[in-house]
């Protein structure tokens, strides 16, 4: 996949992964790296930005094995913005699709 | 790459960043390394994962930087998280740091122009005086009042001149942080 794409909707994978639950960095760039291969590093300069900007807060939590752990979970701004580009992606999903099928047609 | 060598180029490249937020980044690494290794997985494979250390962590001086020119917008600041932006591959060079020297130029000179009308006219109305003083009758606009006139009107066109510039210069670095944080959140590192 191209690389530019990917690293637009990167953003969108993490917000929509811990939507459904907290996690700590490995386990947010492992269950993202099953469907889409990324280069995981990257993942932690976006975290640090959404929580910057507010998206998300951190707690520690002991692991069985080995220090605590670094834990993201979203506030409800970042539910709010997943939720804002979740409709933005749909809808520009949906237009390229409707263009490509045209561009086949012809 | 093992993880002791991965950690060291990070902390290498992160030079300049503060101590405390150095720290915070290298755990987050260290933290990565070691839920890997748990799960089985070699050092060196998860090194070549996470992707090259130099470019993380050009990545990452470019956010603290841009970060503190938000909190503190001083020319220093700004002019870091510029070039540390701009240093994030070619795209960025193009569209970050030439129209930043572009508008810096131009705002300097304004700024050369309005500073030129405020001497200017200051220096006349020296002139002025002392040419009357003196009698040499040297002026402009035929009587010496007039050209009075106008020289103190330039001086002070001059000054509003200034005003207006510092004006538009702290707006150029509102949007500067501000284009710089969307150029962020946009343009991830080349590769």
């Amino acid at each position: 996949m191209n690389i530019q794409f990917k690293k637009g909707v990167l953003e969108l994978c993490v917000l929509a992964q811990l939507r459904r639950k907290d996690c700590y960095g490995y386990e947010l760039v492992a269950e993202i790296s099953k469907n889409i291969s990324i280069s995981e590093g990257t993942i932690y300069p976006l975290l640090r930005r959404l929580k910057n900007d507010g998206y998300v807060t951190t707690y520690l939590q002991e692991s069985q094995e080995g220090p605590p752990r670094k834990y993201y979970k979203l506030t409800s701004e970042g539910k709010t913005m997943k939720d804002e580009l979740t409709d933005e992606w749909l809808t520009f999903v949906e237009r390229v699709n409707h263009f490509l099928e045209g561009a086949n047609n012809e | 790459m093992n993880r002791k060598e991965y950690i060291g180029t990070l902390r290498r490249h992160l030079r300049g960043v503060p101590k405390d937020d150095l720290e915070d980044v290298l755990d987050d690494y260290r933290e990565h390394f070691e839920a890997g290794l748990e799960e089985g997985r070699s050092e060196d494979g998860i090194a070549r994962a996470l992707g090259s250390p130099k470019a993380l962590a050009r990545q990452l001086k470019a956010d603290f930087m841009v970060q503190r020119a938000e909190d503190s917008a001083s020319i220093e600041n700004i002019l870091r998280a510029v070039l540390a932006a701009a240093g994030l591959g070619f795209f960025n060079l193009v569209f970050v740091l030439g129209p930043f020297l572009a508008l810096v130029g131009v705002l300097f000179a304004l700024f050369a122009v309005a500073v030129g009308f405020t001497f200017g006219g200051l220096t006349g109305i020296v002139a002025i005086i002392l040419s009357s003083i003196g009698g040499y009758g040297y002026t402009i606009g035929g009587h010496p009042f007039i050209g009075l006139i106008f020289m103190i009107g330039l001086s002070l066109g001059g000054l509003l001149f200034v005003m207006v510039d510092m004006y538009l210069a702290r707006a150029f670095a509102g949007l500067t942080v501000r284009y710089l944080k969307w150029n962020a959140s946009i343009i991830k590192q080349e590769g």
